[in-house]
């Protein structure tokens, strides 16, 4: 069961459900408008530096002694990947190891960070970077941004630029798509839907005809679902001052999400279930749901978790407000340096080949294992060609559907300190909407403990 | 003789009197001898026991905080009694001796009452392969604790488990997100696993007590029934309380379940569902490593206060009569 779909965590504790971990360590979606512009001009330089050592990388281990570096991260196909890496540098040596994605991986690293024997270089969620970086555990790389990792990654690296410095290479940017069965919605005979409006019609029209079979999934044990689709309304949950953090998870935006949600709920329009649950996985087996709203990563997983489905799913963007697309992303990783590594340079180049390297990237892809689109957008179109595709209907190629919806990301959009509370907070109401709680209950929930989170943690944080 | 030396004490005996010095110089080495046996537990009951709660208790004075925006260094500063008077004060905290304390309820008398009747029933003349019986109710306590609740997990997931289709179609309608369904369910896990174990237990107490007392109670004209409940319990009575306590331990410290059944049911049972949860995300999620240092020091003594109250109550039944 926990293979199957998103394993949550257990520990934790927060042993809450980040369903998303397992997909989101796949996932690698330029999200941002300049990444596209900036492909041709960048395309070049980047895919000839392929042993890393070219100039120009924003760090390079130029030392005779062989440098050992360890790396952890959940993301399948890293050992290949890691090994590709060995093959093409004999200064720098890297080992990898297994962890599990999610809370209890995270768990893991924390616990590694305070006995001192912490990977130098690891794979770090967007959304979790924030709290590396207020326990001091990782670098300030901003000295090592230069021209060419700018023009490379640089649509990307807002994401990992908290308080002014860069603290992390990123590795991709995850839009939030719709997942669907296209077999299934020309049995149905339903198009796919292009604004929420859309959605919600057929989602009524769908129960009406077949109340046994429901348009969407709502993943009752994914607070961060919930998330993105308020980036996508155009909230902004944190945002800061110089000196201090604005928690506004209950505004305008949000709110109109969680009624929208609350009525397709209500009227038993949607399945609500643990994502991570087996009667979810049983629910899609079965042909009784139609689609999923899961970033670009979940294409991978889409066919590890259903693979008598080939030939069957098919992904769009996600329906908009109005007449504007607008996308929300959703997960993402990126790769920060251990404060305490021995040797900065190997290390960022570690990480910036791995972000960048079109070898690193076509072996990630191998075997339909990956379709997180990487930021870089040579990369990207690396990925593109070497993504076996033969799995979604049709043969769809799903890398440029998440080019498009990258391009429309909101720019808004980022994370505080305190996501692991935020999400474990939110996991209890949001489990259950699923059995009549309030959508809104899981956004005031949400702001009240972030708050207080905050101010327990000594910040100065306010509403609004 | 002894009047020899009158200033001398007499001694009791002739023999004692030849004995006084050895024995005199016999207790010192005694004394060494068992300094020497007992101190490897003395060591590590300090290294693993005494010195980790006493830097729980210093960690538990602490604080750390952070300034501006949290990006930068964090201070550690001294907290005295705070982190305690915040985890009181914390409705979440205390919420979670009350879920223990409803799980407590119902697990702990449903599996003493079905392990002591098992165990009679095991020990009466009626029992037929009582040894092969002993082994099939053993075994569940073997079975890992998240492996027994993942087990449960399935059984416990609508449209998969024939249990739960079962209940369904007698109308029952089960639902995990509501209390009235999840405590059972959570207290069944336990009463599978470890009322064979302690039948085991409780046979083998039975099994000590002499027949002489079993085979006048026969002459007496007691049926097994009578001669069950009237002779044997309370001749197991210490053995049952003992039970009884450890369990109450146990319970008090209830993490595997909440844990695995989270899966399916996260409207119901959140991340700090219980206390020992509740530090665990502390420590290893929230990073809070004092109030997770104070939340465990508060749950211990809650426990020994718990215990010494229990003790006291049933101080009568632990006599063996």
């Amino acid at each position: 069961m926990l293979d199957s779909h998103r394993p949550a965590s257990p520990g934790t504790a927060r042993i809450s459900r980040r369903s998303r971990s397992k997909a989101l360590a796949a996932a690698g979606a330029i999200g941002l408008a300049t990444v596209l512009a900036a492909c041709s001009s960048s395309g070049g330089s980047a895919g000839t530096t392929a042993a890393g050592s070219g100039a120009g990388a924003a760090a390079t281990y130029t030392g005779s002694a062989v440098v050992n570096l360890s790396f952890w991260s959940w993301t399948l196909n890293s050992q290949a990947v890691v090994d590709e890496f060995n093959k093409t540098h004999s200064n720098i040596h890297v080992t990898f190891t297994k962890i599990t994605g999610g809370p209890a991986g995270y768990s893991k690293m924390f616990d590694a960070f305070k006995a001192g024997n912490a990977p130098d270089v690891f794979n770090c969620e967007y959304d979790m970077l924030p709290e590396f970086v207020s326990e001091g555990l990782v670098q300030d790389i901003s000295q090592y941004v230069n021209p060419q990792l700018q023009s490379e990654l640089g649509a990307a690296l807002p994401l990992t630029t908290l308080g002014g410095k860069t603290w992390a290479i990123p590795y991709d940017v995850e839009p939030t798509e719709l997942w669907y069965r296209a077999d299934l919605f020309k049995k149905y005979d339903l198009a796919v839907p292009t604004t929420w409006a859309q959605f919600q019609t057929e989602a009524q029209q769908l129960a009406k005809a077949d109340p046994s079979a429901k348009l969407a999934a709502v993943p009752t044990d994914d607070p961060l679902w919930l998330a993105s689709l308020a980036e996508q309304a155009g909230a902004q949950w944190f945002s800061s001052t110089s000196s201090s953090w604005k928690v506004n998870l209950t505004d305008a935006n949000s709110e109109k999400v969680a009624s929208y949600w609350q009525g397709l709920v209500d009227a038993k329009d949607v399945y609500a279930a643990p994502s991570g649950s087996p009667q979810y996985t049983a629910a899609f087996t079965n042909g009784q749901v139609l689609s999923m709203i899961e970033p670009t990563y979940e294409g991978a997983y889409l066919k590890s978790s259903y693979p008598k489905e080939a030939g069957d799913w098919a992904a769009a963007p996600l329906p908009s407000w109005g007449s504007t697309a607008m996308e929300s992303t959703e997960g993402g990783s990126s790769y920060p340096v251990n404060k305490s590594t021995k040797n900065t340079a190997a290390a960022l180049e570690f990480a910036e080949w791995l972000s960048t390297n079109s070898d690193a990237i076509s072996t990630r892809m191998q075997g339909g294992k990956s379709s997180a689109l990487p930021a870089d957008a040579t990369a990207g179109q690396t990925a593109e060609s070497s993504f076996d595709k033969s799995f979604y209907y049709q043969g769809q190629d799903i890398f440029s559907v998440a080019n498009s919806a990258a391009s429309t990301v909101s720019k808004i959009w980022s994370w505080g300190p305190q996501v692991p509370g935020m999400d474990s907070a939110m996991a209890t109401p949001m489990g259950q909407t699923g059995s009549g709680g309030k959508f809104s209950a899981v956004l005031s929930t949400g702001q009240s403990q972030v708050l207080q989170l905050l101010q327990s943690a000594g910040l100065s944080a306010s509403a609004g | 003789m002894a009047t020899d030396n009158p200033a001398a004490p007499r001694p009791s005996s002739e023999a004692a009197a030849g004995r006084g010095p050895r024995r005199r110089r016999g207790r010192p080495q005694g004394g060494r001898a068992a300094a020497v046996l007992l101190s490897p537990f003395f060591l590590l009951f300090t290294g693993v026991t005494l010195i980790p709660i006493g830097y729980a208790v210093y960690l538990s004075l602490f604080r750390t905080e952070r300034s501006g925006l949290g990006f930068g260094p964090a201070t550690t500063v001294f907290a005295g009694l705070d982190n305690y008077g915040k985890l009181l004060g914390d409705s979440v905290f205390r919420a979670g001796f009350v879920h223990v304390a409803v799980y407590g309820a119902i697990y702990i008398p449903t599996m003493l009452i079905a392990a002591l009747a098992g165990a009679l029933l095991l020990d009466s003349a009626l029992a037929k392969a009582s040894r092969f019986f002993q082994l099939v109710y053993f075994l569940p306590s073997q079975v890992p604790g998240v492996l027994a609740a993942l087990t449960w997990l399935y059984l416990y997931t609508p449209h998969i488990s024939p249990i739960m289709r079962l209940l369904n179609d007698m109308g029952a309608n089960p639902d995990l997100n509501k209390s009235v369904w999840l405590f059972p369910a959570m207290a069944n896990i336990a009463v599978w696993q470890f009322t064979g174990y302690n039948i085991v237990i409780f046979y083998v107490a039975l099994k000590a007590i002499p027949t002489e007392i079993i085979e006048a109670s026969v002459i007496d004209g007691a049926s097994e029934l009578r001669a069950a409940v009237s002779i044997k319990l309370p001749l197991i009575g210490p053995s049952a309380t003992f039970a009884g306590l450890m369990t109450l331990v146990g319970v008090l410290q209830l993490f595997t379940e909440p844990l695995v059944l989270q899966f399916i049911a996260p409207g119901s049972i959140g991340a700090q569902w219980t206390p020992n949860l509740y530090n665990y995300n502390a420590a290893f999620l929230d990073q809070n490593t004092a109030s997770a240092a104070a939340g465990s020091i508060l749950l211990a003594l809650v426990a020994g206060l718990l215990s010494f109250g229990v003790m006291r109550l049933t101080r009568k039944w632990r006599e063996a009569v």
